[in-house]
């Protein structure tokens, strides 16, 4: 079975994935850093050209244009043209950490899922990776470049995914190889897969939930600067009501499957990449499904949610039981549903605040502004938990 | 106080809008962005301009309301019990870790199925309150 079936372990008491556990404690090493220095795009074009002579082995290497990218509360990207003498001229992605972001996620975990997903589903294609940032200045990884959109270009969303509303025939569209997608993730077989950094929730049937809750709690707990009663209050329903996974239901999360985080072309309506590999690990998939649905990034027509702006709830659970043959449990999505909010609770409310008071971000302005969506999400969960009071 | 701070928001907006923004080449997009934040975030200040203190001041007394109802109800073991002493301490003292304090209360690992019960609807009716006043001060962010 390789490593994936490796042991949980217990950090402090808690039990989480191993990796994730190590990438949790790393990340409150970087608290006590000076401010984050953003570099200058020469800096940038100065320490790609290095690596790739000195890394990617490329003869004469040049980069051209090379361009920031707007969006990504997380991640630093660039966009520019990389040619050399032994290297077909390709336009390529550098994705770098800041020293803190949204959220604490590790480039080795990105690319092996990237590795892992080339052949399943379209994704950026991982060139070179520089997982200790000895050599790029920061972790990062280098991809190929995939056109496309997030939403319509037209579109007066403030934020990629956030609300997105498509036309009919755009919706129909893409909401086919959505949900055509997120199956071909979730059947990928991670038995089968040797890969060190991902290890699966097999000690007992609530560890796949429990891990989710653990390793978001311990987000919460670390990053908030102050209390929020109903944070606790859900962490304590969340741990009386861990629901079972059984091991046919495991599978690889994608962990932030929804409108925004797919890139998808204007003309052809064809998806083009999926995002934003950085949450991947082996759970319920019902976590996948409760995410797409959750409200912000839906919208909501004639009364009825539509998943991540693109389909009716109750269709996009009927279609994916139909291809899957996995029975969805209501009370496992409910459950999914407030876990999904919690952690978008830590994101905003904690975890962006934090990087952007210690200005550890490249773009600390938009982690402040990010953060009040924190109240949105708060007011959803609060919802979700009473509608589970009152059944 | 001669300029007002309202002044000085308005003319940061106009400078931003007017001068600044049109100024930043459109390719861009990160610079853009970040400067289209900025005149956000200084207009959701010019609204809420003068508000902060007074919002802060019912935030602390609704969470005070809970907390006192939670130390009349909390039953647990021993960690509830030494918790819902910090609680006391922190009511008493008016402490900024009044918040953290509740939340371990709720969070502790030996309470009373009782105390859970009584706990929930008091700290959903004052997260309700607490959310709307929140999304209301936020709301020109768009969310």
């Amino acid at each position: 079975m390789g490593s994936v079936m490796a042991d949980s372990v217990i950090l402090n008491n808690v039990d989480l994935e191993p990796e994730i556990a190590t990438l949790l404690a790393g990340s409150l090493r970087l608290r006590h850093k000076p401010s984050y220095k953003i570099k200058t795009l020469q800096e940038v074009e100065t320490l790609l050209l290095a690596f790739m002579e000195n890394e990617a082995l490329l003869k004469s290497p040049s980069v051209k244009n090379l361009k920031r990218l707007g969006g990504g509360a997380s991640k630093e990207q660039f966009v520019f043209d990389l040619c050399a003498t032994n290297f077909s001229p390709q336009r390529c992605v550098l994705r770098m950490d800041p020293l803190e972001g949204a959220i604490v996620t590790s480039r080795k975990r990105e690319v092996a899922a990237l590795e892992i997903m080339t052949s399943v589903v379209p994704v950026p294609k991982p060139l070179w990776s520089d997982f200790v940032g000895d050599k790029l200045g920061q972790p990062a990884m280098i991809t190929n470049f995939v056109p496309g959109v997030t939403k319509p270009t037209n579109s007066d969303s403030n934020v990629s995914g956030f609300g997105t509303a498509f036309d009919k025939t755009t919706r129909e569209h893409l909401s086919e190889t959505f949900m055509r997608y997120l199956v071909a993730i979730h059947s990928v077989d991670w038995r089968t897969i040797n890969h060190d950094c991902f290890q699966a929730p097999v000690a007992d049937p609530q560890q796949a939930a429990r891990w989710q809750v653990n390793w978001w709690t311990t987000v919460w707990h670390n990053d908030k600067s102050q209390g929020l009663p109903l944070m606790a209050l859900a962490e304590q329903w969340m741990r009386d009501n861990l629901p079972d996974t059984s091991g046919e239901n495991l599978v690889f999360v994608h962990s932030d499957y929804r409108t925004g985080n797919y890139l998808y072309d204007e003309q052809s309506l064809e998806i083009t990449s999926i995002l934003d590999w950085e949450l991947v690990h082996i759970g319920d998939f019902h976590e996948d499904l409760a995410w797409a649905a959750i409200e912000t990034w839906s919208t909501v027509e004639n009364g009825m949610l539509m998943v991540s702006g693109l389909i009716p709830i109750d269709e996009f659970c009927q279609l994916y039981t139909e291809t899957t043959g996995r029975k969805i449990n209501r009370k496992t999505l409910h459950f999914y549903q407030v876990l999904g909010l919690y952690k978008s609770v830590a994101v905003c409310l904690a975890t962006s605040i934090n990087a952007a008071r210690r200005s550890h971000n490249h773009q600390d302005i938009l982690l402040s502004w990010l953060a009040t969506a924190g109240y949105k999400f708060l007011s959803d969960m609060r919802i979700l938990l009473e509608q589970e009071r009152n059944k | 106080m001669i300029p007002s701070a309202e002044l000085r928001l308005n003319t940061m907006v106009r400078a931003m809008t007017e001068s600044i923004l049109p100024a930043i080449d459109p390719e861009n997009s990160l610079v853009q962005e970040q400067a289209r934040l900025m005149i956000g975030h200084l207009q959701a200040l010019l609204q809420q301009h003068g508000r902060e203190a007074e919002i802060n001041q019912q935030e602390y007394q609704d969470l005070t309301q809970l907390a006192i109802f939670l130390t009349s109800v909390a039953d647990g073991g021993e960690y509830t019990k030494t918790t819902r002493n910090e609680l006391m301490q922190a009511l008493d003292s008016q402490s900024a870790s009044l918040s953290l304090v509740i939340e371990k209360l709720i969070t502790a690992p030996d309470a009373t199925t009782e105390f859970k019960k009584s706990a929930w609807q008091p700290i959903m009716d004052y997260s309700e309150k607490s959310n709307a006043r929140g999304r209301d001060w936020f709301k020109v962010m768009g969310f």
